[in-house]
C-alpha cells in the first residue's frame, strides 16, 4: 500500500470540482460531448454571471472548455469537458464513493 | 493539483473539504441523473441523424428511379433541389434546437455516415450490373437500396437515442 492511499479520501477530493455548483456542471457536462450555455444554466439553476463565473474557474483550472460560435446571427457559447476535467471528475468520484463507504 | 489552479478558488473555501459520508452519497445520487429534458435534448439528436440518413437513402433511390423511368434533366433537378432542402432543413433546424452533443454521438454520426456510403457504391454498383440490358430497377430493389443507405445513419441515430 503507497503514502498516498493510506491517506483519508477526502485528501483526493478536487477542490475546484468540490463547490456545489461547479461539481453540478461538470456533472451536467459530463455524460456530453459538448453543452450550450444556457442549456448549463438551465440545468445547473443558476444565473448567467453565477454560471459564467464558474465556468470561468473551471476553465482556468484546465476542466472546461469554452467554444463561441454563431447560429446565424444569434451568438452561442458551448461547454465541454476537457480530457483532464474528466479525469478529475472521475477521480472526484472515486474518492466521493470511498467516503460514502463504497455503497454509491 | 498546482499553485495557479488553486489561485482562483473561492477565498473561504478549505484547501481539504470534509465531507460526511452522507454528503458523499448525495452527491454521486446527483451524478448520472439526466434531466427529463437533458434526456430529451439526447434523444433529438439522435432522432435528427436518423433523418439525414432516411433523406439521403430516399434521394439516392428517388434519383435512380426518376434518370431511368423518365429520363428528365428537370425532374432529377427537382428531386436534387427537393433533397437539398429536406438537408438544408434538418441541418438548420438541428443546429437551432439542439443543444447539446451527446458523448461521442459525433463519431458514432461519422461512423453511420461512413457505413452509409459502402451500401451506396456497392448497391450502384450491383444495380448496374444487373440492369446492364436497360431494364429498370424494380420498386421492390429501389426500396431495398434506400433502405441499406438508410440503416446505417438509421442505427446511429438509434444508439444515440437508446443512450440518452
Amino acid at each position: 500500500m503507497t503514502a498516498t492511499s493510506d491517506r483519508h479520501a477526502r485528501h483526493r477530493l478536487d477542490e475546484v470540482i468540490h463547490a456545489p455548483v461547479r461539481f453540478s456542471i461538470v456533472a451536467t457536462l459530463a455524460p456530453l460531448d459538448e453543452a450550450e450555455f444556457s442549456f448549463v444554466r438551465d440545468e445547473v439553476e443558476v444565473s448567467d454571471s453565477v454560471l459564467s463565473k464558474q465556468v470561468t474557474s473551471l476553465e482556468q483550472a484546465g476542466y472546461v472548455k469554452v467554444r463561441k460560435g454563431y447560429v446565424g446571427k444569434r451568438p452561442r457559447t458551448w461547454l465541454s469537458l476537457t480530457s483532464q476535467g474528466r479525469a478529475a471528475f472521475k477521480a472526484h468520484l472515486a474518492a466521493l464513493r470511498e467516503i460514502a463507504g463504497g455503497s454509491a | 493539483m498546482n499553485a495557479s489552479q488553486h489561485s482562483h478558488l473561492d477565498n473561504n473555501q478549505q484547501p481539504t473539504p470534509e465531507v460526511s459520508p452522507e454528503q458523499a452519497r448525495e452527491a454521486l445520487a446527483r451524478v448520472g441523473q439526466s434531466s427529463p429534458t437533458g434526456r430529451s435534448e439526447s434523444r433529438r439528436y439522435g432522432w435528427y441523424l436518423a433523418g439525414f440518413g432516411v433523406v439521403i437513402g430516399l434521394f439516392v433511390a428517388g434519383s435512380r428511379a426518376v434518370t431511368e423511368r423518365a429520363d428528365s434533366s428537370a425532374l432529377t433537378g427537382l428531386l436534387a433541389a427537393v433533397y437539398f432542402l429536406a438537408l438544408w432543413g434538418l441541418i438548420h433546424q438541428q443546429q437551432r434546437k439542439a443543444r447539446t452533443v451527446p458523448r461521442h454521438a459525433k463519431v458514432i454520426g461519422y461512423v453511420g455516415l461512413g457505413l452509409s456510403l459502402v451500401p451506396l457504391m456497392v448497391g450502384l454498383g450491383w444495380l448496374n450490373w444487373m440492369h446492364r440490358d436497360g431494364s429498370l430497377t424494380s420498386w421492390p430493389q429501389l426500396g431495398l437500396f434506400a433502405l441499406a443507405i438508410s440503416a446505417p445513419l438509421l442505427v446511429a441515430g438509434l444508439i444515440i437515442r437508446a443512450r440518452a
